[in-house]
């Protein structure tokens, strides 16, 4: 009976169990690095850092000057987050795929194994 | 009706015998085997033995049976209730495991008192399960059927989607009236043990309930940096994102709240009394905003200012108007933040501390540049709206209404069980309820839930052994406020059973004055007495020196812990119709004021001294004081009286007492008579005179009786003297003289307190001086070493209590 209790729940919910765990670890990894916010605020001023324009033209060539560093640094910042935060999904990805693919045959693994090592 | 069934032989049976009680044990066991099998084994393959295949094939076996186990076998949670009526699938795994359909009462008891649930209730609730399965004869049948339909009974009730062990306990309590009756020894009943099972209900889900995504690693890279808020201000919701405990699921107004700070106006004032919940709104408004909620002030953080920290951090050289507007700068710089400012009168300028800043908070709110929340109360909201139009018009207002019961108690149990933490003590719903019923009584400045909450703190430097109970919460209360809520103990119980004879030892006579007053505490700690009014209320009719005030005196020294807890108010001193107002005063406006005093020490005597003489409006107020125990101060803040012993006293038809009483005729005999004739004559309405307890009549006292109240006054001499060494006696004959000089009917023991004044404490006084007492004397007085009578003593009274000579038409 319990074998078929296996059978039942590791190529019926325990398949989509593990497909769940993965999109979650993916969710967590989406939301760590704030993918969301650094997209809508990608080149935005780091930390509000700005100068406000004053009135000679030099003053606001130099303000404009500062702003686009903070943006720059902002946007570099942002950048190296994303990709670190999408490489990590990606590694995800290919790992948890590659374990729901061969999902069906890892109970027969064991198995396999043990007699290719007799044999 | 269901017609539950038990299937032994199905397959999620099946399951949970596999695991059995050693599961989790097992599931550890296949993984820790996994996980060192195979890279052992794949390190000897690249090494080159090829037989290493069988470790390696052990050890991915050993991961799969791990995998199945961890997250199926241990985890087989019951089917919701209305899918099935099969008990194999219904019951929780640990019951299930145990569980065969004829077994007796008090097996299935001990079945389920084994479980974690189980311990939790009766913990809590005062169940033992020992005395309880005692309690069940041997082979006492259970209706299995029964039993399950009305756990499914109490489920839908509480709205509960499966059977949990806490419901079938709830359940089984409720068919066996001998569990019932450990209950009612708790003084709990059935319902609360239903509350119980949810109070556990909601433990599980706090602890399973996983924390929200709070923005992730870059949430604040587009706001500002707040180095001057994160100096002067709390950030609440640091605290929430750092804190352990989980934010309760809902707050009611917070969806206003979040609303109000989106509007126009972008600002919201938060009216509430102190304990409300306003603090509470705003860490969970803080939780909800860091998850990402409510769009435009999504991540916002909330940082709470607070007047008096600005001041005492203020440098030097930098003003406070500087400050402030350098703290709402970078609030508005930073783009991210919503500063709350906690009793927010205090920038105001109103009240301790305070300092007026609404000069500076003007422009913010008129220019909407940072979104504020202030926190006030109701009276200074009032306040604000009445002095300052143009701040309040520019506020939205969200009046929060206090808790009711069942929320307070729920608000407080969860509270509870972060207070024991770790300490691994046990809040009993007892101490709950009894925070909850002792704090609405006591705590009268605060609102629910705060209130209750607050008193539970406190119940915790109480422990009752390994529990925080009843009896914790009750004295954490006495010693706050002096009063006695415990249950009286054999040696209070004795003193309340004799306190007619420790009153007479101070008091001469008057014998049913004294007897009404005793019965009247008595009925209050036996917990009879109504508890929505005064412990007793008691007027005092007769002539003058005859024992009234002293009543009042000597009840709070002998019963309350002295003297000093009479509060005594001369009514001649409350004449005007402006003097309702003086003794209606709250506790800012006059610290010496009735209300002031009787909110400091609860539990009290308070004397209305010749109460006829008090301006009839102040009268009127009796009659809400006598009826619901409670006057209402100028501001709108209750006070209670309900633990107070109210005695007024009066002179009134003095003269009648008297000429009745020489009469021959006993008290007895015209006590109603004498009544109606004060009303009669107008002195006192009879809505007023109905609502005290007892109307007591004092006789005048006779000579013998003056010469019991000379040897009580000598006694007081002589403890006065004891410090000295030195003591006084008087012969009979010196008493007698006393009397005779001191007598007269008019003024009864008044005269010979000065009497012996001016007589005994004189000649001691000279005896002193003059070197003749020593340490050790007793000096005996006769009639011929006192101090000679001055001619006109006896008969003039005393200015400020004169003969009462009103008498009833």
């Amino acid at each position: 009976m319990l074998v078929v209790a296996f059978i039942q729940w590791w190529y019926g919910p325990g398949w989509r169990d593990t497909a769940g765990r993965l999109e979650e670890r993916l969710r967590t990894t989406w939301q760590t690095f704030s993918v969301p916010i650094l997209l809508a605020t990608l080149f935005a001023p780091w930390r509000r850092i700005v100068t406000s324009p004053g009135g000679s033209l030099d003053a606001r060539m130099k303000a404009l000057a500062d702003n686009a560093v903070s943006r720059a640094v902002g946007f570099v910042m942002r950048l190296f987050t994303l990709l670190a935060g999408l490489a990590m999904m990606l590694v995800y990805m290919l790992i948890g795929g590659l374990i729901l693919i061969l999902w069906p045959l890892l109970p027969l693994l064991g198995p396999a194994l043990i007699v290719g090592g007799i044999l | 009706m269901n017609q539950f069934t038990f299937d032994a032989a199905s397959l999620r049976l099946a399951k949970i015998r596999s695991t059995g009680r050693i599961g989790p044990a097992l599931g550890q066991l296949f993984t820790v085997t996994g996980v060192t099998l195979v890279p052992i084994g794949a390190i000897l393959l690249i090494a080159g033995l090829h037989q290493s295949l069988i470790l390696i094939g052990l050890g991915a076996s050993c991961g799969v049976i791990a995998t199945w186990m961890n997250r199926d076998l241990l985890h087989l949670p019951p089917a919701p209730l209305g899918s099935t009526v099969r008990l194999d699938q219904l019951l929780p795994a640990r019951l299930a495991l145990g569980y065969r359909p004829n077994l007796s009462a008090a097996e299935f008891w001990n079945l389920l008192a084994r479980t974690p649930d189980a311990g939790f209730m009766a913990a809590r609730f005062g169940l033992d399960p020992a005395t309880a399965a005692a309690a069940l004869a041997a082979n006492q049948p259970l209706d299995h059927n029964a039993l399950f339909n009305e756990a499914a009974r109490l489920a839908a009730e509480l709205k509960q989607p499966v059977l949990t062990p806490a419901l079938l306990l709830c359940a089984f309590v409720n068919l066996y009236p001998t569990l019932q009756q450990q209950l009612t020894a708790a003084k709990l009943t059935t319902a609360d043990l239903a509350e119980g099972a949810l109070w556990l209900d909601r433990l599980r889900d706090r602890q399973s309930r996983r924390r929200p995504f709070y923005g992730g690693i870059a949430r604040d890279w587009a706001s500002g940096f707040t180095p001057l808020l994160d100096r002067f201000g709390a950030n609440l919701s640091r605290e929430v994102e750092f804190s352990r405990a989980r934010m309760p699921e809902r707050t009611t107004g917070l969806d206003a709240l979040a609303a109000g700070l989106e509007s126009a106006t972008g600002s919201v004032i938060l009216i509430g009394e102190p304990g409300i919940g306003k603090t509470a709104l705003l860490t969970a408004l803080a939780d909800r905003l860091l998850a990402g909620e409510h769009g435009s002030l999504a991540h916002h953080q909330i940082i709470a200012l607070n007047a008096s920290v600005i001041l005492a951090n203020t440098d030097a050289g930098d003003s406070i108007e500087n400050i402030v507007l350098g703290l709402f700068d970078e609030a508005a710089r930073a783009g991210n933040i919503v500063i709350a400012l906690d009793e927010a009168q205090l920038f105001f300028g109103s009240g301790t501390g305070a300092v007026n800043l609404s000069q500076l908070l003007l422009p913010v709110l008129q220019a909407r540049s940072v979104k504020l929340v202030l926190a006030v109360s109701p009276g200074d909201w009032q306040r604000l709206r009445a002095t300052n139009t143009a701040m309040s018009s520019l506020l939205t207002p969200l009046v929060l209404t206090e808790a009711d019961e069942l929320t307070t108690l729920r608000l407080t149990a969860d509270h509870a069980l972060e207070l024991e933490g770790a300490s691994g003590l046990i809040t009993t719903w007892r101490a709950v309820q009894e925070a909850y019923r002792l704090s609405g009584r006591y705590f009268q400045d605060e609102a629910y839930p705060g209130r209750a909450l607050k008193l539970l703190e406190a119940a915790f430097n109480y422990r009752d052994g390994n529990f925080i109970s009843e009896r914790s919460v009750q004295q954490a209360i006495e010693s706050q406020f002096g009063v006695k809520v415990e249950t009286a103990t054999a040696a209070e119980s004795d003193a309340l059973l004799h306190l007619e004879d420790r009153i007479h030892e101070r008091m001469i006579n008057q014998t049913r004055a004294v007897s009404v007053v005793a019965a009247a505490l008595r009925r209050a700690r036996a917990g009879v007495a109504n508890p929505a009014r005064p412990i007793g209320s008691f007027l005092f009719l007769g002539p003058t020196g005859v024992g009234k005030t002293e009543l009042a005196r000597s009840l709070a020294a002998t019963y309350f812990s002295s003297e000093s807890d009479m509060i005594r108010l001369d009514m001649s001193e409350y004449q005007q119709i402006p003097d309702v107002d003086r003794i209606l005063a709250p506790a800012g406006a006059d610290s010496g004021g009735l209300l002031p005093q009787v909110r400091q020490k609860p539990f009290s005597v308070v004397l209305f001294d010749e109460i006829e003489k008090a301006h009839p409006n102040i009268l009127n107020l009796f009659l809400q004081l006598l009826d619901e125990g409670k006057l209402t101060d100028t501001e709108g803040h209750a006070t209670s009286f309900k633990d107070c012993i109210i005695i007024a006293t009066s002179n009134a038809g003095a003269d009648v007492i008297r000429q009745r009483i020489e009469a021959g005729q006993r008290l007895e005999d015209f006590e109603e008579e004498f009544t109606n004739q004060l009303i009669d004559s107008g002195i006192f309405k009879p809505e007023l005179l109905n609502r005290f307890d007892e109307i007591v009549l004092f006789r005048p006292l006779n000579q013998t009786e003056l010469g019991q109240v000379v040897k009580l006054m000598v006694a007081e001499v002589n403890r006065t003297l004891e410090p000295q060494k030195i003591s006084v006696r008087l012969t009979d004959a010196a008493a007698a003289e006393l009397v005779a000089a001191g007598f007269d009917p008019r003024l009864g023991a008044r005269p010979m307190r000065r009497m012996v004044q001016r007589r005994v404490e004189d000649t001691i006084a000279d005896m002193i001086l003059r070197g003749g007492a020593k340490a050790g004397d007793v000096i005996t007085l006769d009639g011929s070493n006192l101090v000679p009578p001055p001619a006109s003593a006896p008969t003039t009274p005393p200015p400020s209590d004169p003969p009462n000579s009103e008498t009833p038409r």
